[in-house]
This record gives C-alpha cells, structure tokens and sequence, in this order.
C-alpha cells in the first residue's frame, strides 16, 4: 500500500478514496450491522465478496438496529492471493495525534482507527486468503483500540455461560481453553462466547462481551470433540486449526454476553473426570495476564493492573481437565451456581 | 548510605496479589513471580529500601541469622539485576524503612531463602510477532509510492 510509506499519520481521507474505489469496482458496498458490547458497530465491506469471507464470525452478533454506529470499519482488498499468506512475522505499529495504525507485513494487513475511534479502515491483499488466526477474529487490533475508548478491554480467553453469569476461560495458546469453552457445545445449559478473544468490561459488575462466534481446535484434539466433525468449515488446511462457526453449526448456542461470575484457567492432567478447585488469584493473573498483553498491538502497560483489577473481582478457579470431556460442561455449571 | 533499587520501568511493569508478585519484562516476553520472602523483598525494595533495609525488614518477619537473611537479599537482588528487572540508582540514597512487623521475635516465621519464578513461555508468541512501534522514519517496509492500494 503506498500510504504505509509515509512517516506522516495516515492519510484517512485518501484511505476513504480508497475504499470508495475499490467498492465501486466491486459492485458496492455491502454492510454489515452488528451489536458489539451492546454498541451498534457498522463493517462496510467493498463488495459481498469481502463480506461473506468475513461475515461467519459476527453472525451472532448481527442486528436490524438502525441506530448511528458507534464504530464505522471499512473493509476491503484488491483480490490479489499472497503466495504465502499464512506467514507469521512482526507487526509495525504507529501512532501519530491519536490516529492508531499497524501494519502486518508477513500477511500485508493494514488497520487504521481514527483519534475518535469511531472509525476505522482495514485492508488486505485478499479476503478469501487470510491467515485462520486472521479470519477466525476479523479485525481483532482495531476492536481492541475502539474497545479501550469504551472503557473495555479485550482479553485473551474463552467464555461460556447462560445469560444470568458466565466464566471467563483463561491461558495461554495450548493449556485447554478452546477445549474447555467447545466441550459446552452439546450441553442446552450453556451458551458460547468465544473460544480465544472476548471483550470484558470491569466497572462495577464485571461482564463479558462475546466478539466472534467462531471456534478453533487443535486436528490432535478433534477426536475428543466428536460433536464437532460435521460442523467444522470446508478447506481446512492440514496444517492449520479446523475451523467452525458456532453461530452456524449449533444456532441459537452462542450468546452476546453476559456478567462475569468467575475466572478459571483450564489445566491439562491426566485425570479422567475434570475437577474445578479454587485457583489463587496470583496463578489467575499470571495464566490471564501475559499472553492478553503480547497480544495486543502495541502491549499495554497499564493492562497488568487493569486485569489485576478483574481478578480481585470475581471468583477464581482452576479446573484440572480429563480425558472425559463430558465431564467438563458439569464442572463448570457447578462454578456458576456456587 | 546503601544504594536503592528502582524496577526498569517502562519496560518491566509489576503487580501485587494476595502477597504473590507477578512482574512481566515487556522487551523479553518473560514473566516472573515473587512469593513469601521474595515478595517481600520486593514490597521493602518499592518502599525505595536499600540492601541493609530490605534485610532488616526480612528480619522482622523470619525466624533466622543476619547473615543467612543478608545472603539471600543479596542473592536475590543480583537476580533481579541480571534478569533487568532492576537497576541501581546510584543517585538516590535509599531511604530508611522502618520494619513493618514487630521486632521482638514473637511471631517471625519459618524462613525460606526467596525464589525468583521464571516463566519464558511467551517468548515464543514474541519471535512469531513482535510488535514494533515505528518512529519518525515511516514503516520499515514500505512499499513503492506508485503500487496501487486497490
């Protein structure tokens, strides 16, 4: 993109050209309306295209609403496939009077949100070609920024419950919580939240806003996950995650949100029947903390004492995973009633 | 005189719970935790508490000699040092802390020499995507001012 190569801040108005352009040449724009954290959010996708490549994972969130959006993001791409698209590589970000940029090399993703955070502009070479990581959570750096001028943070963790109070499921990459928040699928008490990037505001009552309906697992874990198989996206690559949309798999089972009632970090034992014990707030913080901070682009210094926060909040736990992943759901409906 | 400790900040930012401090270094990825006589090493030290202080503090609490408490801060304090997480600051005389608890000898508990936990398992999620912020050059990569955007 030729706006990356200026040290200026972005030019927002040649971006908006941009998109403009780019959603002619695609036959308009199609727009999405969504309720993110109870805040009308409006995606404007250059041509359906771009929209149905992105559209699954905020199928739970989408809304008649007509009201002024909170938030604008213009979406498009020039339909040109990268040769390595999956590629991993450093992020560059920029900031110059408020105006928030990053740019991802390795799969050429630029996002900008304006000062105001009330609108941004996200571009990439190909909709259809991003990373899983990437389309799994569409626009995860820019709902992060606009989040935080609401007062919210996004966290990396799970989250399961019923719309009277749910757990936030957190650690890093690897330690069960995609396992454990996929396991409540075939349960009618709970409902889904997310699998990997939630939103959690903090003030008086601390809650859970669900962002994408989309969940990811590990091929090595799929057989303990059987209710999965039929759900799961087309066009897997062997050496991703496999893929699916909640909200299109088991409709009616994931949820926008609802209050927090505890904190739980899922471990890998090797029981057979999962246990919930009393986690200390420390192992909490260190399971919820590090690996929510890198995340987020650029890191977050005050985000250490603003998670700390959270989990003085509320009840924490940890919850010894066994191989018998029906046992897991029980477990957790038993936190939310204690 | 004996010099202070002050946390490399901006870097290293640090956060006590229920006695237990967690302290993350930015730059590496690697995280670390604090607990009993660690912790409270680190509590004397952000009260800008110098070796001797920090000793004397740990003193107040745990049941065992002068040399084996003065050895362990020491210990621990080079740790720290090493890792990054503090530095020396030479130009700060460290302040004297009165010891929190009661120096009397009733109630010291069982002494344990403090344990630096180092945990590097973020460091991997750093060298898959690093985050730069980028200065007044621009982007690092930026592509020719010709090549349309779309």
């Amino acid at each position: 993109m030729s706006r990356t190569a200026t040290p200026e801040a972005p030019h927002v108005e040649s971006l908006q050209e941009d998109f403009e352009r780019a959603a002619e040449a695609a036959g308009g724009v199609a727009e999405l309306r969504l309720a993110v954290a109870a805040k009308p959010v409006r995606i404007r996708f250059a041509g359906a295209r771009a929209a149905e490549a992105l559209r699954p994972a905020f199928a739970h969130l989408e809304t008649r609403e007509d009201e002024p959006p909170a938030l604008t993001l213009h979406v498009w791409d020039s339909g040109t496939p990268r040769a390595e698209a999956n590629a991993a590589g450093a992020s560059y970000y920029y900031e110059q009077d408020g105006v928030r940029a990053l740019h991802q090399p390795a799969s050429d993703v630029f996002s900008v949100l304006t000062a105001e955070a009330d609108t941004g502009w996200f571009w990439m070479p190909d909709a259809n070609g991003l990373p899983y990581w990437d389309y799994t959570a569409p626009f995860r750096h820019l709902l992060s920024w606009w989040l935080d001028a609401q007062g919210l943070r996004q966290v990396h963790g799970g989250a399961v419950g019923t719309g009277d109070g749910g757990v936030l499921l957190v650690g890093p990459g690897g330690s069960g919580k995609s396992t454990t928040a996929l396991s409540t699928l075939p349960d009618q008490r709970l409902r889904y939240a997310g699998d990997d990037y939630v939103a959690v505001g903090s003030g008086g009552a601390p809650a859970v806003h669900s962002l994408y309906s989309s969940g990811k697992v590990h091929p090595d874990d799929l057989h303990r996950l059987p209710h999965l198989e039929p759900a799961l996206a087309d066009g897997t690559r062997p050496d991703e995650k496999a893929v699916f949309y909640v909200e299109q798999a088991f409709p009616g089972r994931s949820i926008a949100g609802f209050p927090l009632r505890a904190i739980v970090v899922p471990r890998v034992t090797d029981r057979r029947a999962a246990r919930a014990l009393p986690g200390t707030r420390a192992e909490v913080l260190a399971a919820l903390a590090p690996s929510t901070i890198f995340q987020l682009h650029p890191p977050a210094r005050d985000a250490l004492a603003w998670m700390a926060g959270l989990v003085r909040a509320v009840p924490t736990f940890v919850l010894e995973l066994g191989s018998d992943v029906e046992t897991i759901p029980p477990e957790l409906l038993r936190i939310l009633e204690r | 005189m004996t010099t202070r400790f002050r946390v490399n900040s901006p870097s290293v930012i640090h956060e006590t719970i229920e006695g237990e401090v967690i302290l993350i270094d930015l730059k590496t990825g690697t995280y670390y935790s604090l607990r009993d006589s660690g912790a409270a090493v680190w509590q004397a030290l952000q009260n800008g508490a110098g070796e001797d202080g920090i000793a004397n503090e740990l003193r107040s609490r745990y049941d065992a000699s002068d040399e084996q408490i003065l050895e362990a801060v020491r210990q621990l304090l080079a740790e720290l040092e090493r890792e990054g997480l503090i530095q020396a600051d030479e130009d700060e005389a460290a302040t004297a802390v009165p010891p929190s608890a009661s120096d009397d000898g009733a109630a010291r508990l069982p002494f344990s020499a403090p344990v630096l936990e180092k945990h590097t398992d973020m460091q991997d999620l750093i060298l898959l995507d690093p985050v730069h912020e980028v200065g007044a050059e621009g982007w690092p990569h930026p592509a020719p001012p010709d090549e349309a955007t779309a």
